[in-house]
């Protein structure tokens, strides 16, 4: 019979395969989403080390432009990105200050500048005006590790200039998915070796090639993974946490 | 019999250290705050932003045409008050400018023929933010105004402007308004108290708010006030909307039915056609973030499943 010191160890790594099957999923839908199309915009911003490309399918696919809000020039614009997990583009949202430069470069318009001019929490629950003139907001989770509460960044539109074809680079980002993949194994390899009880040393191990191969499987097969987020939103909810 | 009630007790344990764990980090967030009152004259609580859209259905009972104004000024006590002001960034349909501009910022209108219902929207934005709540300026406690035709009226309401132009018969009002408020103190303790909007015509009904409205208030003569019991600390800036429709109709009206004041938490919302999610102009904040809350849990599960196996079996 497994012991029950085994079965926490079982739920504790179920939970965080949870967490690492969001993460294979997205780089790998995020790589394939992307590629070198020279039609995709990108948004930089050098103090927090953002030069990461926008698409308008999902947040889960990275840095995100709502399209009901205005392209760069012509309106309010909306951008949102993931502070914790989906590779974090947001992370350091937080460290913008006014007069923080922003550019949004965006193919058939040009390289839009922007200057930051203040930042603000509000409940998530909140609508976004998207007719508030020509400005951009970054909006994101806060605070970090949480879900109730967004940072939105307001930043005004400055100067538009065209965009120099040889001055944008591919990103060449290592193969976050497959270390993300390995590590899982080798993590529980470990476990499982040096686990106190002997002969439930087989079970850890087995519970590990089958995380394996199920985060394997995301990364052949990736898809946004909204079903497990929505989850895992809903127990984070329970806990309070 | 010891192995099953050690494993009982073993597991009774985690859950007490997972609880005392999230327990105390809450109870450590709330230690090191500090409170404060909102001051009325002294305070730093600010409006950052205002907007107000403005649906309006108005019948012209007169034999010819007559136009409906907006202003964009508002005016208090028939002086202009500098601490507020209202600029129009829309209209449907698109508003006309009206001859015999009273205001600087210009009257705007629609023509209503005679015997027609007419329906017209519009929204504007408070100019001069951030300004500050004041209880000595009675003239920024109350916000809408319709100012047809003369600059007396402080706020709307349908007895008013039957007064003013007793032509035009108002047959629906519904407002949408939403603001941000920011404690502009960037350290010191945080700051609490009653935050209130102006809910006119009297005789409103709620249909929706954000967050809930604590309080509808019907101690004035002319308006109900909705009211929000607020937080704010150092630097912080929360927004709140709500929207409401005179006449009431079959809706809720909480004021009425639990004057003088009302806790309305619990009561239901009735109202989706002024549910904020259904207005083009505004989209929902995405979900940005996945909670650490169950990682750490799942961490820390691991953690108590290897040193139980390891030093209490």
């Amino acid at each position: 019979m497994i012991k029950l010191s085994t079965l926490f160890v079982l739920i504790g790594m179920l939970i965080i395969t949870l967490y690492g099957l969001i993460e294979v999923s997205y780089y790998a839908s995020a790589d394939n989403l992307v590629g070198n199309n020279s039609e995709t915009p990108y948004l930089e911003i050098p103090k927090i080390g953002i030069d990461q490309a926008i698409n308008d399918k999902s947040i889960d696919y990275g840095i995100y432009h709502d399209p009901r809000s205005a392209e760069p020039s012509f309106g309010t614009v909306a951008i949102f990105g993931h502070r914790t997990f989906y590779g974090s583009p947001f992370l350091n949202l937080d460290k913008l200050q006014a007069g923080d430069n922003i550019t949004v470069e965006w193919p058939g318009i040009g390289n839009v500048e922007y200057q930051v001019m203040n930042s603000t929490v509000v409940p998530a629950s909140y609508m976004l005006s998207i007719e508030q003139g020509k400005v951009l907001f970054l909006i994101t989770c806060y605070p970090l590790g949480s879900d109730k509460e967004r940072l939105m960044i307001e930043a005004k539109q400055e100067n538009i200039y065209p965009i120099n074809k040889s001055e944008k680079k591919p990103a060449d980002n290592p193969p976050y998915a497959i270390l993300i993949i390995i590590g899982f194994f080798a993590s529980g390899t470990i476990l499982s070796y040096f686990y106190p009880i002997k002969q439930d040393q087989y079970i850890l191990f087995i519970a590990t090639i089958a995380i394996t191969i199920l985060l394997i499987y995301a990364f052949l097969f990736p898809s946004p993974p909204d079903a497990i987020e929505s989850k895992l939103a809903w127990v984070n909810d329970l806990f309070g946490v | 019999m010891v192995f099953n009630r050690v494993n009982i007790l073993f597991a009774a344990l985690a859950v007490l250290v997972l609880i005392l764990g999230v327990s105390c980090t809450i109870a450590a967030d709330a230690a090191s705050d500090q409170e404060a009152w909102i001051q009325t004259n002294t305070s730093t609580l600010a409006f950052t932003y205002l907007q107000a859209t403005i649906h309006v259905v108005i019948k012209n009972n007169n034999n010819h045409a007559e136009f409906f104004k907006i202003s964009q000024l508002y005016s208090g006590d028939g002086t202009v008050n500098p601490t507020i002001g209202w600029k129009v960034i829309s209209t449907d349909p698109t508003a006309i400018r009206m001859v015999n501009v009273l205001n600087p910022g210009g009257d705007l209108g629609w023509e209503v023929d005679s015997g027609q219902t007419r329906a017209v929207t519009f929204t504007m934005v408070a100019t001069g933010v951030p300004f500050t709540i004041e209880r000595t300026g009675i003239s920024n406690t109350f916000w809408p105004v319709i100012n047809d035709p003369g600059l007396t009226a402080t706020w709307f309401m349908p007895d008013e402007i039957n007064f003013l132009n007793p032509n035009l018969q108002l047959e629906l009002w519904q407002g949408h308004f939403f603001f941000f408020l920011k404690n502009m103190e960037t350290s010191g303790p945080r700051v609490e108290g009653n935050v209130r909007a102006p809910m006119v015509p009297i005789n409103s009904a709620l249909t929706t708010s954000n967050p809930t409205i604590d309080w509808i208030d019907s101690e004035f003569p002319q308006a109900q006030t909705a009211a929000w019991d607020v937080t704010l600390y150092p630097g912080q800036t929360k927004s709140y909307s709500y929207t409401y429709q005179w006449p009431s109709g079959n809706t809720v009206t909480p004021a009425n039915t639990q004057s003088p004041s009302s806790r309305i938490n619990s009561l239901p919302l009735p109202d989706p056609a002024g549910d904020p999610s259904s207005d083009p102009l505004t989209i929902p904040t995405k979900n940005t973030g996945l909670p650490y809350g169950l990682l750490i849990i799942g961490a820390i599960v691991i953690l108590a499943g290897i040193g139980y196996a390891k030093f209490l079996r």
